[in-house]
């Protein structure tokens, strides 16, 4: 097969042009996400002007709030004026930090990547292999006790999950540290260069700093990673029992292939496909922020942020985290678009 | 006769909800080096009995027989180990559709290669000079190409003469090929057929062929047995299928469109 220039040119004439359908969605997407929780910020019955000078302000003070807020101008304005300010990377100050939010978002979000990232390979690794021997023991003991268990998981608030880890590894059995992110001791230690705590401090080399962290990540990490966990393993599962009853599977099985080679290489290599979607959703749900799991852990993520924002009518701060939260779900998607390409040569 | 597939009394049931069904109900026939058709209706269990002969049916299936072996390995009794040498490397599988058997996200030739390497304990790069050697005994022109491609680039009859390049890899001894031109076109079911033909002959193997094609089991079968639910019903030389008295076989002759 030979590839003449016109085709060539035509090629990447056709890559430019989706290339530009993918900026332009992207923006669109953003704008909406925007305008959206923008006027959802400003009808809600909340005062931020309130929540700044307090219910014993005078009038005039009051004003000149709203004034230097400027919660004043028509809402149109309002929303171009804070569009600007984005575009301008100002996001604006947070109320209650009474720093710029980009700056609050850049400590809290790298928390909650961190803890997210940490739960979601918890999730795979043991979730993918528990979906998949599931499937091949369908029916049998391995595959009712998964399916119970990831049920459970799958049900069990995950609040209620933290606390009781919390009880008995942490109060009772003492095996790992309490909440937060690191022992008060080294609070501030390890020089913030990526936000991830446990990265930071191995770059550093300050193992002891490292070593307390992890001891903090691990019990929120399972926490969260039972969840996605169940939810990987039984969307596995069922991706597995469908694979397993293609015709390939047989002609694998009928040249005389291994049964785990069948079941490992053929079958799990189609399953990877749909599974991408599967995790890339479940990670950003993670991303997003586990509120619940955030709280009971006192680990200081965009969750815990979003949270304490909301209940103080602090709209910069919610708006910035639902920036982040939309481009943290675009990039999932477009990331697990080109692993689709990836595994799947239809795709392509 | 001691050479090749015997089976005596082969009895097939599955499981279901109101009891066991069965499938397969008492077969007996042998295949040595000759070109065998098992025909008849769907549903006959035709296909079933090409399954249940390497031990691919699912678990829900209960296998029974007086009497199955291949060249005297008892393929009922014998562990998973031994059966795992059986397929492919004694008796290989042909399936109706290269759009679904091969598997949609290897390319070919790690397919064909995978064979290689599970009954011939030879290396990668031999393994690859052989598959692009299979390939070409296949009458495809451009092994190279058809080597690195994925199956869904490739047309029926190309996809077809690649499993049979695939199956024929760890040279069994006996081929069974369920409907091996039933999900092709008109047109390239006479090529691929020819190919099937010509390298049976030339490896010396035996063929089982299961079908309902009956003006196929005509051109290029020796012996017919004819299916009819769960039993064969007649067994007659594939020259004589016009002449048949069975009256199932006589309406199956009949129900054949003429083209």
């Amino acid at each position: 097969m030979t590839v003449t220039d016109d085709e060539t040119f035509r090629m990447a004439r056709g890559r430019l042009r989706s290339g530009a359908v993918l900026a332009g969605s992207v923006a669109a997407t953003i704008l909406g996400l925007l305008l959206v929780t923008f006027f959802i910020g400003r009808v809600i019955p909340v005062d931020p002007v309130l929540a700044v000078v307090g219910d014993r302000a005078s009038a005039e003070t009051y004003a000149a709030a709203r004034e230097a807020m400027g919660l004043d101008e028509p809402l149109w304005r309002q929303f171009l004026i804070y569009l600007g300010g984005v575009l301008r990377g100002d996001f604006g100050q947070s109320v209650l930090t009474g720093r710029p939010v980009l700056a609050d978002i850049g400590r809290f979000f790298p928390a909650t990547l961190e803890l997210a990232t940490l739960a979601t390979l918890i999730g795979v690794l043991a979730g993918v292999p528990l979906g998949v021997i599931a499937a091949v023991r369908r029916g049998r003991w391995p595959d009712h006790v998964i399916r119970v268990v990831t049920l459970l998981g799958y049900s069990v608030p995950t609040f209620w999950l933290g606390m009781i880890a919390l009880l008995l590894f942490y109060a009772t059995l003492d095996w790992t540290a309490g909440p937060g992110r690191v022992d008060l001791f080294f609070e501030g230690l390890a020089q913030p260069v990526t936000g991830s705590l446990l990265i930071d401090s191995a770059l550093a080399g300050a193992w002891d700093v490292f070593g307390s962290a992890l001891d903090h990540i691990l019990l929120p990490a399972l926490v969260l990673g039972t969840f996605s966990l169940a939810y990987i393993a039984r969307m596995t599962r069922s991706f597995m029992i469908d694979q397993l009853g293609q015709e390939y599977v047989l002609a694998a099985r009928a040249k005389g292939l291994s049964e785990a080679r069948v079941v490992w290489r053929h079958a799990l290599g189609n399953t990877a496909i749909p599974l991408v979607t599967v995790v890339a959703l479940s990670y950003g749900a993670l991303l997003e922020g586990s509120v619940l799991t955030e709280t009971v852990f006192a680990w200081p993520g965009l969750g815990a942020y979003l949270t304490n924002s909301l209940l103080n009518a602090d709209m910069n701060a919610v708006l910035g985290c639902t920036i982040v939260v939309g481009i943290v779900f675009i990039g999932l998607n477009l990331l697990s678009d080109l692993l689709y390409r990836l595994l799947d040569p239809r795709a392509r | 006769m001691t050479a090749g597939l015997e089976i005596a009394g082969l009895r097939v049931a599955y499981d279901s909800i109101r009891g066991p069904v069965v499938a397969v109900d008492g077969v007996d026939f042998t295949v040595g080096h000759e070109r065998v058709a098992l025909v008849g209706e769907s549903g006959s269990g035709k296909s079933t009995v090409g399954r249940a002969i390497l031990r691919l049916l699912p678990p829900s299936a209960h296998i029974a027989a007086d009497r199955m072996t291949f060249d005297g390995i008892d393929l009922l009794g014998c562990d998973e180990r031994r059966m795992r040498r059986v397929r492919g490397g004694r008796i290989g599988m042909i399936l109706q559709d290269p759009r679904h058997a091969l598997n949609p996200v290897m390319t070919v030739g790690r397919q064909i290669v995978e064979s290689y390497r599970a009954h011939g304990g030879i290396g990668g790069t031999e393994a690859r000079r052989r598959a692009l050697d299979m390939l070409a005994a296949v009458h495809i022109r451009d092994p190279e190409r058809v080597f690195a491609a994925y199956p869904h680039q490739l047309s029926g009859g190309m996809g077809q003469r690649a499993m049979i390049a695939m199956v024929l890899a760890a040279g069994p001894d006996l081929l069974i090929a369920d409907e091996p031109t039933s999900a092709l076109d008109v047109t390239v079911r006479h090529s691929v057929l020819a190919i099937l033909d010509e390298l049976v002959i030339a490896h010396g193997m035996g063929l089982l062929i299961i079908t309902h094609d009956l003006n196929l089991v005509a051109t290029f079968c020796d012996r017919a047995l004819v299916m009819r639910a769960g039993r064969i019903v007649e067994a007659l030389p594939a020259s004589g299928l016009a002449e048949a008295h069975h009256p199932y076989t006589r309406a199956l002759f009949a129900a054949a469109p003429t083209l």
